[in-house]
């Protein structure tokens, strides 16, 4: 069954091509040790299937290797597996024993007990248990529920991840010239265009969250002056932030709506007390001459798009006021928080929609329609069919409107090499 | 072997009406087997002096090694075996499933081979509120389903969800909805009530069981009334729906 975009309905419902997609990253499982690697201090425990729990820590302990320096600080992380009798009796008496143990380590600042779709399923009040222990032994244990059925979106469990973090934090005395980043995943929101700047203006960045950060610094987060939104999943906490605290935020995010990109520099402005509108004005007067060169050459153009970790309608609207038209979209784990995009490029265009794909499937799109560009990750079997390749930048964190420009750079560059295919 | 499903709502009298059908069937020379599938663990207290006996999923829990029939199966009044399920604490883990793995666990140590029952009574918890607690309506547990009721409109409304479920369910299967079973309270209307609620949800009655006091006099001993007081034209009642259930669906091989 196909669905078009103007058909959608829900994130969740747009149909696989193939379900060949076990242990899929997908799974807001694999978004909770995003946030916590390398966190020092902070035990993990995963508990559900067998295979939920062995892929969810196996995960974390790679992205510590990978992201954090082989001597740096550690998260604890657990993997408990139901068996048949929990799943009949319960797991309450045998959760508290865990929790209570383990927040009773002395290494232990923080236990976050994370839970897969059966766990969830049994609806045992394991709010109610954490709590309990959190009073017993004064020590922080929070609750991460994740329910991979409802999503399919492992942005999930990075939201989910950082609001546990981020509750219950005790309030404290602003510190003027102090900022956080949120969201960001990955190496270089440091050297983003946002920060670069506000480190010009003698701001302090005071942690890159998930990215670089401890207990200590997530502690002192009530003490900034205002968070920067790099990454989409940074979103929700930062409206926490703000709701408890009274932290403002201002969402960059890697966007490429320019109107969206104009407003954060705006809302930064402000905040900073500083009238860039001048500079504003340069940047988009060098982004529509941009925008000119690459329109000129790739106006006319089909694509498939399957860059997952980019907001895939956003992306789709960008290339279609470039003059692209897309004609399939490879979603992933998107989530329904697109809808303006996805309406507007609904009344320009109407791809087929699918959720992640294996390389079976590109593969099998690929010989039902050769598009002019494929956008996105491929695994190599693009070479094998006439088609331009290029991604959107995702390796480090960026933002603003060297971001878009970026991005439009990467088109001209996809373009160059079609005469040496 | 008759396999017969007893569903109802909550406190409607299930227990009772099952383990006086267990007597009334025992008394008719059939060899008898009654499985409580409730967490409560009660259905059979009247078929054994009052008494409770381990469930079948506490012995699973305690991780004996070698499990044996004679650890989950007990022999009451009147010869019926009995089993309880049994379930988690109320408020943890999943009665429902608990009930399927107690089916699975009397399964696989071939129970009803080695005893070769010529009647199975479930009793069954409530209603039929998720996959678990209709165990008893598929994988050929049960082949006939009899809902107890009174003429209470909430006794009513689950007797209905009941026959929903068990229709469903009956059109993958051989399964039989045999029809109601009126556990009488005498409130006002309770006759009209039925006669329009059968009207509606077109099931019959098979049967009707008057009030009578002598139904409790009998539990507080921990017996049924027909074990107790067979004479009685309580007892009767009972085998007298006993007798027609063999003549409507079997029963004894004979």
């Amino acid at each position: 069954m196909r669905m078009h975009l103007r058909d959608y309905t829900r994130a969740i419902d747009v149909p696989h091509y193939t379900c060949a997609i076990s242990p899929g990253k997908h799974c807001p499982l694999f978004g909770v040790g995003i946030v916590f690697q390398g966190m020092a201090g902070v035990t993990l425990i995963y508990i559900g299937p067998q295979d939920c729990v062995y892929y969810a820590q196996t995960d974390t302990l790679l992205r510590q290797l990978a992201y954090v320096r082989s001597d740096g600080p550690q998260v604890r992380t657990l993997a408990v597996q139901l068996s048949d009798s929990d799943l009949i009796f319960g797991i309450r008496p045998q959760l508290e024993k865990l929790l209570e143990k383990e927040a009773q380590r002395e290494d232990t600042n923080a236990v976050f007990l994370v839970t897969s779709c059966s766990v969830e399923v049994l609806s045992e009040d394991l709010q109610g248990t954490v709590d309990a222990v959190a009073a017993r032994t004064g020590k922080k244990i929070a609750l991460i529920p994740i329910e991979n059925f409802k999503t399919f979106s492992y942005f999930e469990g990075t939201e989910k991840a950082l609001a546990a973090l981020t509750t219950e934090l005790k309030p404290m005395p602003r510190q003027e010239k102090s900022f956080a980043v949120l969201g960001a995943r990955k190496h270089g929101a440091d050297e983003s265009e946002p920060v670069r700047w506000l480190m010009e203006k003698g701001y302090t960045l005071q942690s890159i969250l998930p990215y670089e950060t401890n207990s200590e610094k997530v502690n002192h987060l009530p003490e900034v002056a205002f968070t920067l939104v790099l990454e989409g999943c940074g979103l929700e906490v930062a409206k926490q932030l703000e709701r408890d605290y009274g932290i403002p935020y201002v969402r960059f995010d890697r966007r490429l709506d320019l109107q969206h990109v104009v407003q954060a520099w705006r809302e930064l402005s402000v905040l900073v007390g500083e009238d860039r509108e001048e500079w504003i004005e340069e940047q988009l007067c060098e982004v529509r001459q941009m925008e000119e060169v690459v329109s000129a050459k790739v106006s006319g153009t089909t694509f498939f798009y399957n860059q997952t970790t980019i907001y895939p309608f956003e992306a789709c609207l960008f290339l279609s006021r470039l003059g692209m038209e897309p004609l399939c979209i490879f979603q992933g784990s998107v989530r329904d928080k697109e809808a303006d995009a996805r309406l507007a490029l609904a009344e320009r265009a109407n791809p087929v929609l699918w959720q992640n794909a294996n390389q079976s499937a590109l593969r099998a799109m690929l010989e039902e329609q050769l598009p002019d560009y494929f956008v996105g990750a491929t695994g190599g079997i693009i070479r094998e069919y006439p088609v331009l390749a290029f991604s959107f930048p995702t390796g480090r964190v960026g933002a603003g409107f060297e971001y878009y420009k970026t991005c439009l750079r990467r088109i001209l560059a996809a373009k160059k090499m079609e005469g040496k295919r | 072997m008759l396999k017969i499903a007893v569903y109802g709502k909550g406190g409607i009298g299930k227990s009772t009406t099952v383990s006086n059908l267990s007597s009334a069937f025992a008394r008719m020379g059939l060899k008898v087997m009654q499985i409580g599938c409730d967490p409560k663990a009660d259905s059979t207290r009247g078929l054994l002096g009052g008494k409770r006996i381990p469930t079948i999923l506490d012995t699973i829990r305690e991780g004996k090694p070698d499990i044996k029939l004679e650890d989950l199966v007990f022999e009451g009044a009147d010869g019926v075996l009995c089993a309880e399920a049994g379930g988690p604490t109320p408020g943890r883990g999943c009665a429902g499933k608990g009930i399927v793995t107690a089916f699975e666990q009397l399964n696989s140590l071939n129970a009803y081979q080695i005893y070769e029952p010529d009647v199975v009574l479930f009793d069954v918890l409530g209603d039929v509120v998720c996959g678990g607690f209709a165990a008893p309506l598929r994988d050929g547990y049960a082949d006939v389903v009899l809902v107890v009721t009174s003429g209470e409109m909430m006794a009513l409304y689950a007797a209905g969800n009941i026959c929903t479920a068990v229709r469903d369910f009956a059109q993958y299967s051989n399964l039989t909805l045999g029809g109601l079973l009126v556990n009488k309270r005498n409130i006002e209307r309770e006759e009209e009530r039925i006669a329009q609620f059968i009207d509606e949800v077109k099931v019959s009655v098979f049967g009707t069981i008057p009030r009578c006091t002598l139904v409790q006099d009998a539990e507080e001993l921990g017996q049924t009334v027909v074990a107790r007081f067979p004479e009685s034209e309580q007892a009767a009642v009972y085998c007298d729906i006993a007798a027609r259930i063999v003549e409507t669906w079997g029963g004894k091989k004979a």
